[in-house]
């Protein structure tokens, strides 16, 4: 009898582990992924679920004891607050400034980059260098090379016989310098993934192209960019959640003056939240920040898609 | 949710925790600062108070920048991990409303030598008190000071210091050149240029006890559209405008202080505390040239034309060590550790008692002038000149936007001025404070 038991036991617990190696190969992926979901889920999911449902309180640091349920009330302050369409306009100069002049120079170097010349390993390298910089040191720098008295921007603009501006503390200038900074460090990025996406790309087309006499542009436009399309999405995507997400270059050249001409909505989110301790407020812009960025991604993804149906 | 977010505060703060507790059976105190030349001279000294007390002390400190934010998110979590802390007095209400602090008149009232209030100036002492009582012991003194190069107005044929803001325009329109420029004070928003704002509306504008703050009525509105406050406004502009450096709209306090150490600025106003530095050869080349002075108040405002920023030191009413985290304070405003701060070099606002300012009045360290100007200032300082309420900061910003649009030609003087005070009285309004 105890013979039998065993035999039962062990054919039992060997039918167990092959249903087990069975559904392991079949959802080999999901569970592999699973670790990643949950930090993902732990680190965004749950913390923007949490600045949704404080975006509905009154909540404020000073007063956390008078917590209450205030339905939409907070977004109607956003709305009716007086400085708000300019700060969504300053986000969206930033953004759309950054973004553009990111890709369309961050494209032009990568064509650059990718010819094959003398010395091309080196002067690859030398462009990487602003993405290894952190970004607060770069910030520090721009803020020192802009400076209207001292800065080499006006050393070099007072050797041409240009008058010396002060590009931070003008209100026409400070954003486009803050876009210039910020380029600094975006160009090099884009330039290495669509690179990347050049080196890739088989040769064959544009030389056959060229035999049938089209010139460089029409090779770029007709041939080299469908190819590289997938990547200049991802790249543009990139940098736009970058943009909207920038702050550390704000705070530390313009402290989001002169006025508020610099102040944008990811900063806004921080001076609301933690200056002033209006945790709510702040709930409310980051959940439209969001949102707003979202609709963004999604215009960029459609009109990525649409481009190649 | 308030759990959740005291839990998530403490996980930072604990994670940001460079100290560890003492061994053996001291017992062990934590101190929160921020990292700046007094706090990280008294780091050096507390080795004499373990010593002599045998309490250990955990000091940490942080830098400037986000101090508040880690404070307060640390204080609205209740977190008991530290007992003493170092803060902007300002914020005194906003601890108060957060049920962070105690109030520290018992502790004062049984203390053997007390904490010899009546030592420290008393306007000082009015600026650690709520609704009565006191809440912190002045770390520093901190009050409006007008820095000017004696050099420089003396080839100008300039005498002293200005008596009236009028005096003042007249001698930096006279001595503005391109090799200096006349005045500086910190401009960008950020600085904040609220700052040297409050200071000049404190003497422009005409003192009522009936005020909720210098620049709001006793019905909490805002007084910025007065004639007072645009002529305010006005002596800004053409102080920072015309006779201001080049590109003044970008300059901190930072930038006004360094063209002043490089003799490049003769009035440059901010707080006291600035003066240890100007007065660090090491950092500065005007030494031997700086003046330091106090506009005299004017008739409508004799005695509250000064403004104060001090910090104090204060007790977490959540931390475990009350008792011991006393002891320190009253070490830490002691007057051998101000007379000694002060002779290794320190700054003198770090003196907040009159025994040792009128003691070391003379000195290298303290020049007659600067200690004349820190009694001055003292002395006319407003405690009350910002309203008590924990949005102080919030009602502030309107008016460091204002400063900066008039700097950056974004509006005249009068409408920027017109704006921040809708501004503000809609922040009042939406705070509850006017009805």
């Amino acid at each position: 009898m105890n013979m039998l038991d065993a035999m039962v036991a062990r054919r039992s617990a060997r039918r167990w582990t092959g249903r087990l190696a069975t559904f392991v190969d079949r959802h080999f992926l999901a569970l592999a992924s699973l670790p990643a979901m949950g930090i993902v889920a732990a680190v965004t999911v749950v913390p923007f679920i949490a600045a949704l449902g404080l975006s509905f309180t009154n909540y404020s640091l000073a007063y956390p004891d008078r917590i209450r349920f205030v339905g939409l009330e907070t977004y109607v302050s956003v709305v009716e607050d007086g400085q708000f369409s300019d700060i969504l306009a300053n986000t969206l100069y930033f953004a759309v400034g950054a973004v553009v002049v990111e890709t369309v120079l961050g494209v032009a170097l990568a064509l650059a980059l990718a010819r094959p010349l003398r010395f091309i390993g080196a002067a690859r390298a030398i462009y990487t260098i602003p993405l290894m910089t952190a970004n607060v040191a770069a910030a520090v720098a721009w803020k020192a090379l802009l400076n209207q008295n001292s800065g080499w921007i006006t050393a070099a603009t007072g050797f041409l016989g240009l008058p010396a501006v002060d590009w931070l503390g003008d209100p026409t200038t400070a954003m486009p310098a803050l876009i210039v900074a910020d380029a600094w460090t975006g160009i090099p990025i884009v330039a290495v993934l669509v690179l990347a996406g050049l080196l890739s790309m088989p040769t064959e087309p544009s030389e056959a192209a060229l035999v049938d006499g089209a010139s460089p542009f029409q090779i770029f436009l007709h041939v080299t960019l469908p190819a590289i399309k997938p990547v200049l999405v991802v790249c543009i995507v990139f940098r736009t959640v970058e943009a909207f997400r920038q702050f550390g270059l704000i705070q530390i050249m313009t402290g989001a003056g002169p006025g508020i001409k610099t102040m944008v909505l990811n900063y806004y989110v921080y001076q609301q939240s933690f200056s002033y301790g209006h945790a709510a407020y702040g709930a409310a812009l980051a959940v439209l920040l969001v949102l707003m960025l979202g609709g963004c991604l999604g215009l960029i993804l459609a009109v990525g898609r649409w481009r190649s149906d | 949710m308030r759990g959740a977010v005291a839990l998530v505060a403490i996980v930072v703060l604990a994670a940001c925790q460079t100290g560890q507790s003492g061994g053996g059976t001291k017992e062990s105190i934590t101190m929160w600062g921020t990292s700046n030349t007094l706090n990280d001279y008294w780091a050096t000294t507390l080795g004499d108070f373990e010593a002599k007390s045998g309490i250990k002390v955990n000091y940490l400190r942080v830098p400037e920048d986000g101090y508040n934010t880690k404070l307060q998110t640390a204080l609205t979590a209740k977190d008991s991990s530290f007992d003493v802390f170092i803060a902007y007095y300002g914020l005194l209400p906003a601890f108060k409303s957060m049920g962070a602090i105690a109030p520290l008149d018992s502790l004062i009232s049984q203390s053997s030598a007390g904490a010899d209030l009546a030592d420290i100036a008393p306007r000082l002492v009015a600026a650690c008190t709520y609704k009565g009582s006191v809440y912190c012991i002045p770390q520093f003194g901190d009050t409006t000071m007008l820095y000017y190069n004696k050099k420089i107005l003396g080839d100008a044929g300039i005498n002293g210091p200005p008596k009236s803001w009028d005096e003042l325009v007249a001698d930096a329109a006279k001595v503005h050149n391109a090799s200096h420029a006349g005045f500086c004070a910190r401009s960008t928003v950020d600085s904040p240029s609220w700052f040297p704002g409050a200071m000049m509306l404190q003497y422009f504008l005409p003192y009522s006890s009936q005020n909720m703050a210098s620049f709001l009525d006793d019905k909490w509105h805002p007084l910025l559209t007065t004639p007072e406050a645009f002529a305010m406004a006005s002596t800004y502009q053409k102080l920072l405008k015309q006779y201001g450096p080049n590109g003044i709209a970008s300059y901190g306090f930072q930038e006004c202080e360094h063209d002043f150490q490089q003799g490049k600025l003769a009035f440059f106003l901010d707080a006291s505390d600035f003066s240890g530095e100007i007065l660090d050869p090491s950092k500065s080349t005007v030494v031997n040239q700086v003046g330091f002075a106090t506009i005299p108040c004017p008739a409508s405002n004799s005695a509250h034309c000064t403004l104060t920023a001090p910090w104090g030191i204060f007790i977490n009413q959540n931390g475990k060590h009350s008792a011991a985290g006393w002891k320190l304070i009253q070490w830490l405003s002691s007057k051998d550790i101000q007379t000694k701060s002060v002779k290794d070099g320190q700054f003198a606002p770090a003196v907040t008692r009159n025994s040792v300012l009128t003691a070391l009045s003379g000195s290298k360290q303290l020049p007659t002038d600067l200690a004349n100007a820190l009694q001055q200032g003292y002395s006319t300082v407003d405690p009350l000149a910002f309203p008590q309420i924990p949005e102080v900061f919030d009602v502030l910003n309107p008016l460091s936007v204002a400063l900066s649009k008039i700097l950056s030609g974004q509006a005249s003087s009068t409408k920027a001025f017109t704006d921040a005070n809708s501004q503000m009285t809609d922040i009042l309004k939406k705070a509850g404070y006017i009805t």
